[in-house]
């Protein structure tokens, strides 16, 4: 089996949040994202992206069946990550604790102290992670060092995602992400040292149900069904 | 005699005392105004037609002629750089390669294709609900006019959400063809740069054949194209490109009044629409222009 750290879900979560985010009136923002987005093509209108949002949690699916998602529960969070070719990464996770933050039209709070251990590695060491409105990390584990993550808000802003507005600088060993809520907008531009590698961007319109943006060269458009 | 002629006479005015009473209850009544578009809803009947070739001449058309221009030349000299590359005596010294020069020309007109594309459809299906352009609406049927407000069925919202280009599109109503003209070369050129929200911009006139120029340029690529293309991967984007290369004339869409412009947001601008609203009113005002919104962004 693949090994896949468990914690990707990290950025999974950022990448919801640029999915489902958006521009216009502040008024607005406040619909939520609960329901069933898809991201389609603008000429073929296939599929490309199925993303669920829920107070349970979420779960992001691909056409050929990939398939990543979090379920959060009474005493933490239960991870399951599956490949187009079926191969499956589970995880389980205790929140130890934590004060609770709103993450506006994010219908489930992530916020605390998280312990995640994959149930089919029972001898690597769990994975760290804190989360509050004002910064995440969630922390290295064995050889996937590389794939851990740190983010801290530089400032705060009016935004749709409630308590996590603002700026944030978020970090992944050389890789370093600037990340923007603010109303309905969701900006990510990261470097690579001090080469630009990637920028998103996002709007997202609560009353008609459309998130619209562009990654990298590519114009996106998603909605909910 | 007299009685015939009598109830005759009253006859005609009874009739015409009935026609007057008829024609002033029509006064009254609401008047139906035509649909700019219908457009049917359906269950998905099989995959839809490929019409991906036919978006490249309504890509063209939405350029200013400075533009077309400009894109001529684009095409020569990637044709010049084919030439090149076939070459066994001379070598290519620029940084880039062909295939990403090819790329970046591509790229800069991707907003336009991508919306010609959806544009030159008459029919389009997902997985749970299919739309064609009807003239006629069945008796029975689900039928909308993407220019009009949103209906509050789900069904029409889904078919909405298929026709985006339809739904997302806006009417600008110019004063006089004069302004029109003056209107439609602004917002040609706003719309060429990135940071703008508008993809395109059409006339009653634009959807003309695609100058002479431009397709002899794209012929000449393709020629030199097809020379190369063991050694060069077709890529979907060069579809359009070929389309021009056929000289194929740019179907009217939809029927615009001579005083009517059509706006077209880019897909990444969808869930914007105040702010494309925004951005070609500041554009008109900069310039003093008044123009009316046939069909708002913002609806």
């Amino acid at each position: 089996m693949r090994s896949q750290p468990i914690y990707t879900t990290f950025p999974v979560l950022f990448v919801l949040t640029a999915c489902s985010s958006g521009s216009g009136s502040a008024g607005r923002s406040n619909a939520g994202l609960s329901g069933t987005w898809v991201v389609i093509h603008p000429v073929t209108n296939k599929t490309q992206l199925t993303i669920n949002v829920s107070s349970a949690g979420f779960s992001v699916s691909t056409p050929d069946g990939e398939r990543t998602g979090l379920i959060l529960n009474s005493n933490g969070a239960t991870y399951e990550s599956r490949s187009a070719r079926g191969e499956l990464v589970t995880g389980i996770s205790a929140r130890v604790g934590g004060t609770a933050s709103s993450y506006g039209a994010i219908p489930f709070s992530l916020s605390g102290a998280w312990s995640f251990v994959n149930p089919n590695k029972a001898t690597d060491t769990p994975v760290a992670a804190s989360i509050n409105a004002d910064a995440w990390s969630i922390g290295e584990v064995g050889s996937s060092a590389r794939r851990s993550w740190s983010a801290a808000r530089n400032s705060s802003a009016t935004s749709m995602f409630g308590d996590l507005g603002g700026t944030w600088s978020v970090k992944q060993n050389n890789i370093d992400c600037v990340v923007t809520l603010a109303d309905s907008n969701v900006r990510i531009v990261c470097a690579d040292g001090r080469k630009s590698i990637e920028e998103f961007n996002a709007t997202f319109d609560a009353t008609s149900g459309i998130a619209s943006g562009r990654a990298g060269d590519e114009e996106f458009v998603a909605r909910r069904q | 005699m007299k009685a015939w002629r009598l109830r005759i006479a009253l006859l005609v005015l009874l009739v015409a005392a009935l026609s007057i009473v008829v024609r002033l209850s029509r006064a009254g009544a609401p008047i139906e105004k035509a649909p700019r578009m219908l457009l049917l809803v359906e269950a998905p009947q099989g995959p839809a037609v490929d019409t991906t070739l036919e978006g490249g001449p309504l890509a063209v058309a939405a350029l200013s002629k400075p533009q077309q221009n400009a894109l001529a030349g684009e095409l020569l000299e990637l044709r010049d750089r084919v030439q090149i590359a076939r070459s066994p005596l001379v070598e290519d010294l620029r940084s880039d390669t062909l295939e990403q020069a090819m790329h970046a020309v591509v790229e800069r007109y991707k907003s336009r294709s991508t919306v010609a594309n959806s544009l030159s459809k008459r029919e389009w299906r997902d997985e749970s609900v299919g739309v064609r352009r009807v003239a006629v609406c069945p008796t029975g049927a689900l039928c909308f006019d993407p220019f009009e407000r949103v209906g509050s069925s789900d069904q029409e919202r889904r078919a909405r959400a298929l026709v985006w280009v339809w739904s997302h599109a806006a009417i600008l109503v110019l004063p006089d063809k004069a302004s029109l003209r003056t209107a439609h070369l602004l917002l040609q050129e706003q719309a060429q740069a990135l940071p703008s929200m508008l993809a395109a911009v059409y006339s009653a006139d634009a959807f003309a054949p695609v100058s002479p120029e431009i397709v002899e340029s794209a012929r000449a690529l393709n020629s030199e194209l097809r020379s190369l293309s063991s050694r060069i991967t077709p890529t979907p984007e060069r579809a359009w490109l070929e389309a021009i290369a056929e000289g194929a004339q740019a179907s009217t869409p939809i029927a615009l009044r001579p005083n009517e412009l059509l706006l077209l947001p880019r897909v990444s601008a969808l869930a914007r629409a105040g702010d494309v609203q925004r951005e070609v009113e500041t554009c008109l005002n900069e310039h003093a222009m008044t123009a009316t919104w046939g069909v708002a962004p913002v609806r």
